[in-house]
């Protein structure tokens, strides 16, 4: 499973690439909303796991530029804002599942298990 | 505590002026009617008298005058009754059968025998009269010949009845009048007091979840403006300060969660297996940055509340700030050991009267501002001058600075000049921080660095007097 994570705080970035890649996913990191753009196109990724609150663009603007550009790969957006305004927004533009932080790293997992596999039941 | 009405206060006071005046005014009138009428009837019996003198000084007899019969006569028919008396005041000649019964006034005879007219008052069964007696001048021989004084008489009675009737419609007009107006006098004070009740009950409908409520209840009375412009001020401010609270505590509640997260997410993935004792080590190290991080976001709340209370108390001493400089610079160093820190002191000691508490705090503020914003591996510069009369320090980082035009918005509360950049910390470092600046009467300036971002300067009058040499 390849994942692109785009996560600002590097230690929030951290911890999430060592547990994935312990789970053997392949794991690629973005600091900021341009270059998890860049990599998102670039790149052919089976879920793209991705920060509200990004330096540059914001993740909704990520979101929003990759369904208009046509990228159908699964979101699941990371949020430490639980407002049902911003989470509606995420949802509008096409993010698929959004995650409230602090989270569970076995909820994430699960979470990207679900979105990553269609077919597998939550 | 018992309270004073205005209303009946107001009501009883008017009553009483009302009474007394009334009252007083009724005692007035009265009393000139009752002379006037008095005079009245003195003035009657007198021209009587001067009439029946002629009469009788021309030998009529005054029988042909008929008079009352009897005392119910006297009084409904208003007659007089005249009697001629000799010189030993004997009647030997009158009107009416009643003159025998008549009391005598033997002092007034004797005057009237002198010469001069006397009137007397006298009681006469259950009533009083009023005799005049009238002496008799120049007899022609004709007359009676022994009569000396002519006696007019007439009842009170009437005098009396009119000025009763006269002093009950004076007292019940009175009466009623001042029970009328403090009735009115009550209502309108009542009325007058309304207004305040009603913007007293608006007020208190202004709850905390109120939003934007202000007084509008007789708003345009002049003699209220006043009292409404104060409530309505008191309920802005009420509104802002409550606002301010709600926005602190969702910040806090946001905040929060990044650490949080870090801490949680680190210490679960580390737990999955089993590791190497550094990676344990290295595990608490980070857990314990993060929990620097929730110790100065309790500090800044803290004093954030004493800055808001007005308790934020300066205790100042003598120090020198390479001090609290070095200590904060290694703080921040345990708290994010990845940011290299460039440190610039001069060899003389900085030496300042203040509070060396605060000042930390503030240094800890600008220092982790600036690490949030600097790029990861770039370093951030501390540094510091001063001479006798001041000391400043400067912080600079090489992030993307903020815009000209928002520079002066940096100490504004909960200003974030890019809110996407902002980890820990609630917004209002920099606020907390020119508030502390400005206790100790310095200056707090931010800038562009020529690093490329923001230049945080500090400029701290030494508060020591001008004597002391710079060492």
């Amino acid at each position: 499973m390849r994942i692109l994570v785009v996560e600002d705080d590097p230690k929030v970035a951290g911890f999430i690439e060592e547990g994935f890649r312990e789970e053997q996913f392949e794991v690629d990191v973005a600091r900021e909303g341009d270059e998890g753009l860049a990599r998102a196109r670039a790149g052919r990724y089976d879920l793209i796991l991705l920060d509200f609150m990004l330096p540059n663009r914001s993740g909704l603007e990520v979101a929003a530029e990759l369904r208009r550009g046509g990228d159908q790969t699964p979101i699941l957006m990371l949020t430490a804002r639980d407002d049902a305004r911003d989470i509606q927004s995420a949802l509008a533009v096409g993010v698929n599942a959004y995650l409230t932080k602090p989270f569970r790293f076995d909820d994430l997992l699960r979470q990207v298990g679900v979105l990553a596999d269609p077919s597998r039941s939550a | 505590m018992r309270l004073r009405s205005l209303q009946r206060t107001l009501a009883l006071r008017y009553g009483v002026t009302m009474l007394v005046t009334l009252m007083g005014f009724a005692w007035w009138i009265y009393g000139g009617v009752v002379a006037v009428l008095q005079r009245q009837l003195d003035r009657d019996i007198l021209s009587a008298a001067a009439l029946m003198v002629d009469v009788v000084a021309s030998g009529e007899s005054l029988a042909v005058h008929l008079g009352a019969a009897d005392l119910p006569g006297l009084v409904a028919e208003v007659n007089r009754i005249v009697v001629a008396r000799d010189s030993s005041g004997r009647a030997v000649d009158s009107n009416s059968p009643l003159a025998s019964e008549l009391p005598f006034d033997a002092v007034s005879f004797a005057t009237a025998r002198a010469g001069t007219p006397s009137f007397a008052t006298r009681e006469f069964r259950t009533s009083r009269i009023r005799s005049i007696y009238f002496p008799v001048r120049g007899a022609d021989g004709r007359g009676v010949p022994r009569a000396v004084v002519v006696q007019v008489t007439a009842s009170m009675e009437p005098l009396r009845q009119a000025s009763r009737g006269l002093l009950f419609r004076l007292l019940l007009t009175g009466l009623l009048g001042v029970l009328v107006t403090t009735l009115g006098a009550a209502w309108l004070a009542r009325r007058s007091l309304e207004p305040v009740a009603e913007i007293a009950a608006q007020a208190r409908t202004v709850t905390a979840r109120g939003g934007e409520r202000r007084i509008t209840a007789h708003a345009d009375v002049r003699e209220l403006q006043d009292l409404i412009h104060v409530l309505n001020d008191m309920l802005a401010r009420l509104e802002q300060a409550i606002g301010q609270q709600r926005r602190i505590i969702s910040d806090v509640g946001h905040e929060l969660r990044t650490p949080i997260t870090v801490m949680r997410g680190e210490i679960e993935v580390a737990l999955r297996v089993g590791r190497a004792p550094e990676r344990y080590q290295a595990l608490l190290r980070s857990v314990l940055e993060e929990v620097d991080r929730l110790a100065l976001m309790g500090d800044e709340l803290i004093t954030l509340s004493r800055y808001e209370s007005d308790e934020l108390a300066l205790h100042p001493m003598s120090f020198d700030l390479q001090g609290v400089i070095r200590n904060s610079v290694e703080a921040l160093r345990r708290r994010s050991p990845a940011v290299p820190i460039e440190v610039r002191l001069p060899a003389t000691e900085l030496r300042l009267r203040a509070d060396p508490r605060l000042l930390a705090l503030a240094l800890d503020h600008i220092l982790d501002n600036a690490v949030r914003h600097t790029p990861a591996g770039t370093a951030i510069r501390v540094s510091a001058e001063g001479d006798s009369t001041q000391a400043a320090f400067s912080v600079e980082d090489a992030g993307p600075g903020v815009p000209e035009e928002q520079l002066a918005q940096l100490v504004e509360p909960f200003f974030r000049a890019d809110r996407a950049r902002v980890r820990g910390g609630v917004g209002l470092g920099l606020t907390l921080v020119s508030s502390i600046v400005a206790l100790h009467d310095g200056t707090v300036v931010p800038s562009r660095s020529p690093l490329g971002g923001l230049l945080v300067r500090v400029t701290l009058p030494s508060g020591l007097p001008a004597t002391t040499p710079a060492s």
